[in-house]
């Protein structure tokens, strides 16, 4: 017999066996006259079932949440197109023109800043630092944000100030790069502090004045993280 | 997207608590049949509906009669798993010591050709834990990985267990049609 031959009978002999298997037993009314379980079994079995359905319905009330999600982009899209497109094209547009970063990991942990102003209307929603950089998001009742990203200046940032929309400020002696924003869309602020080999970037919707007043507001704390 | 959420609603497949209708009372017979004690029988039952609920999302889409025999083959497993602890045996002495499981009265049933009668009178013989995994392979269509997962042994063993279980039938069809 060759081995495929013996395969095809093994699966037919084996299906056959488990469906007469299952066919044999008694029916449901014969068990139902035959055994009698505890209470303890069935109230174990409750708690097991309702675990199950509770854990089946929070899955399909996440399901549908994420299909109304996808549904809802989908008709915003097909609405709007333009949206998407200018959104993509703004921001890719932005990035390749103005900056580019090159990373090199440090020894040291980076510098840690104290924010001493924002606007009153934000609060704070973000706070991530790890050894290299640190990313801060406020947020107001609107859903405005003013986010700062500072990184060491050794992940080397080059601005192309070519660009008349880049205005190049000097404060203290130092470049300050301020790419102005249309009126609700986010303006870009970017400086360095050599001391500590910190470059940052602040993003907000606010004018020049406010993002200015936070940038002067960003300070070193007095113990310093490198080691 | 209101017509998606109908659709949604709508669910062909057994939930978790109608399965458990169906086959429990089935499923202790099955396992009284092994174990003849009765604490230990629910406790089978038990564990065997705790490893449907773990495997219930990739399950969850077997037809009734799929399901039932996947019931009562964790189930037999599980009854086995007591019989081990009880009485310390290895994996192996297991697969030997368990040829005598009572069988249920198995329907009289016309095979067309001798071949498939031989294999069929040989695979009734074998070991309780040999023909589970030949049953989730053959008749489920499920992966060692698969197999592994429902029986809480590793795929290796698995492997071996399919490996030894068709060895023993190709010798058993040897000896007697006189040639492997």
């Amino acid at each position: 017999m060759t081995e495929e031959v013996f395969e095809k009978l093994l699966t037919e002999a084996v299906c056959k066996m488990a469906q007469e298997e299952e066919q044999a037993y008694p029916s449901q009314s014969e068990l139902q006259e035959s055994y009698r379980l505890s209470d303890r079994f069935y109230q174990r079995m409750e708690q097991l079932i309702l675990k199950v359905e509770q854990r089946e319905m929070r899955k399909g009330r996440r399901t549908k949440a994420a299909i109304c999600a996808a549904c809802l982009l989908l008709f915003i899209i097909w609405w709007h197109p333009d949206i998407l497109v200018k959104a993509k094209v703004n921001i890719w547009e932005w990035l390749r023109t103005y900056v580019s970063f090159h990373f090199e990991w440090q020894d040291f942990k980076i510098q840690k800043y104290e924010i001493n102003y924002v606007p009153d209307e934000y609060e704070i929603v973000f706070d991530n630092l790890n050894e290299n950089i640190r990313t801060v998001i406020f947020q107001n009742k609107s859903g405005d944000n003013i986010e700062l990203v500072y990184t060491f200046i050794e992940n080397r940032m080059e601005i192309d100030n070519k660009e008349k929309d880049l205005k190049v400020l000097y404060e203290d002696g130092l470049p300050v790069y301020y790419l102005e924003s249309d009126i609700g869309e986010s303006g870009i602020l970017i400086w360095e502090d050599k001391k500590h080999d910190i470059v940052f970037t602040l993003i907000s919707t606010l004018d020049y004045e406010e993002m200015d007043k936070i940038r002067r507001g960003i300070q070193p704390e007095e113990e310093a993280e490198k080691f | 997207m209101l017509i998606f959420l109908e659709i949604l609603e709508e669910e062909d497949r057994e939930s978790f608590r109608e399965i458990y209708e169906r086959n429990y009372l089935k499923m202790y017979h099955v396992s009284y049949s092994i174990l003849k004690h009765p604490e230990d029988t629910e406790n089978a039952v038990h564990d065997s509906f705790a490893k449907l609920a773990e495997l219930y999302d990739r399950y969850k889409h077997l037809s009734p009669e799929k399901m039932a025999s996947l019931c009562t083959t964790i189930v037999k497993n599980k009854s086995i798993d007591i019989i081990r602890k009880r009485k310390r045996f290895s994996a192996r002495e297991i697969e030997d010591e368990m040829t005598e499981v009572p069988e249920p009265d198995i329907l009289s049933h016309i095979i067309k050709n001798e071949e498939e009668e031989l294999l069929r009178e040989k695979l009734e013989k074998l070991s309780e834990p040999l023909k589970l995994v030949l049953i989730l392979k053959y008749y489920h269509r499920l992966k060692s990985k698969e197999i592994a997962k429902i029986l809480d042994i590793t795929p290796r063993t698995v492997e071996m267990r399919l490996h030894r279980a068709k060895q023993k039938l190709r010798e058993e069809l040897g000896n007697d049609r006189g040639s492997i």
